[in-house]
């Protein structure tokens, strides 16, 4: 995978910085992220299921399902990052009557 | 830079393109941006050109009008420089079709790019265009399709106005603006 970015930054000797460029790495960081965070929310709803069953303290499933909640936050606020990163672009002007 | 006939900020990029002209299936968008762009000062020259049905090429292209100048600028370039007999299949330009190795649309589904001596330039094969050829393109604003990486997604037929990423070298795309 290093390899692979490695080799892409030094193609062409070019200055990598388009947008889908840039929306792309932050995409593949947040999906990265995404993984983890919601193989964590799958085990703090399973946790809290059976927190509730034995009728016991549930501490640690708040605090999973803070940590989930908090990456859920956190993804939102990377995929409005990438959005915001190709900028506001508005619309061509019409071109002139035939 | 803002091209005030176009209000296009040159150099743009192909992630920016639906946010430019909007979704190339819905109805205001032919009507907004698609026109018959005449090249018929340079039938003299292209007269030997054909077109993808075998016919000679009439020198109209029916796609995006923010084409249309710096197509001319390039067609004038080749023309000065004594390449026109390069150019022997017009294959095609607007055209509502997926990527090709991608999933978002082509292109040619906002009439962005055009397609040239489809035969000799085949998508994954070695483009046969000469460095001159493709100059002539750059320098007009034009991201060329050889280019692009990996080998078996190298489209040396294709010409297309947005950008992929900004490139160094004498192949990279010159930013555009209407003079």
């Amino acid at each position: 995978m290093m390899e692979y970015v490695r080799e892409f930054f030094k193609k062409d000797d070019s200055i990598v910085n388009s947008p889908t460029v840039i929306a792309t790495f932050i995409t593949a960081v947040l999906t990265a992220l995404a993984i983890p965070v919601t193989i964590l929310g799958m085990f703090a709803v399973y946790h809290h299921v059976w927190v509730l069953n034995k009728g016991l303290d549930s501490s640690v499933t708040t605090l999973l399902l803070g940590l989930a909640g908090g990456g859920g936050v956190g993804m939102g606020a990377g995929y409005a990052a990438a959005r915001f990163s190709r900028g506001y672009v508005p619309m061509a002007k019409p071109a002139p009557p035939e | 830079m803002v091209d005030p006939k176009t209000g296009i900020d040159f150099p743009f990029f192909q992630s920016q393109v639906p946010s430019l002209f909007g979704t190339p299936t819905g109805p205001p968008f032919p009507e907004t941006y698609l026109r018959t762009m005449d090249f018929s000062e340079f039938a003299e020259v292209f007269a030997h050109v054909q077109d993808f049905m075998g016919d000679s090429w009439n020198c109209r292209i029916y796609g995006n009008y923010v084409l249309e100048d710096p197509l001319r600028v390039a067609f004038r370039a080749i023309c000065d420089q004594g390449l026109a007999r390069e150019l022997q299949t017009f294959d095609g330009c607007f055209n509502i079709k997926k990527m090709k190795g991608g999933t978002g649309y082509s292109m040619h589904s906002w009439g962005l790019a055009i397609d040239l001596n489809a035969a000799s330039n085949p998508f994954g094969g070695d483009p046969a265009f000469s460095d001159n050829l493709v100059i002539c393109f750059a320098q007009a604003g034009f991201e060329w399709g050889g280019l692009w990486q990996p080998d078996y997604l190298r489209d040396g037929m294709h010409f297309q106005l947005p950008w992929i990423k900004v490139r160094s070298g004498p192949l990279a795309p010159t930013p555009w603006v209407a003079q």
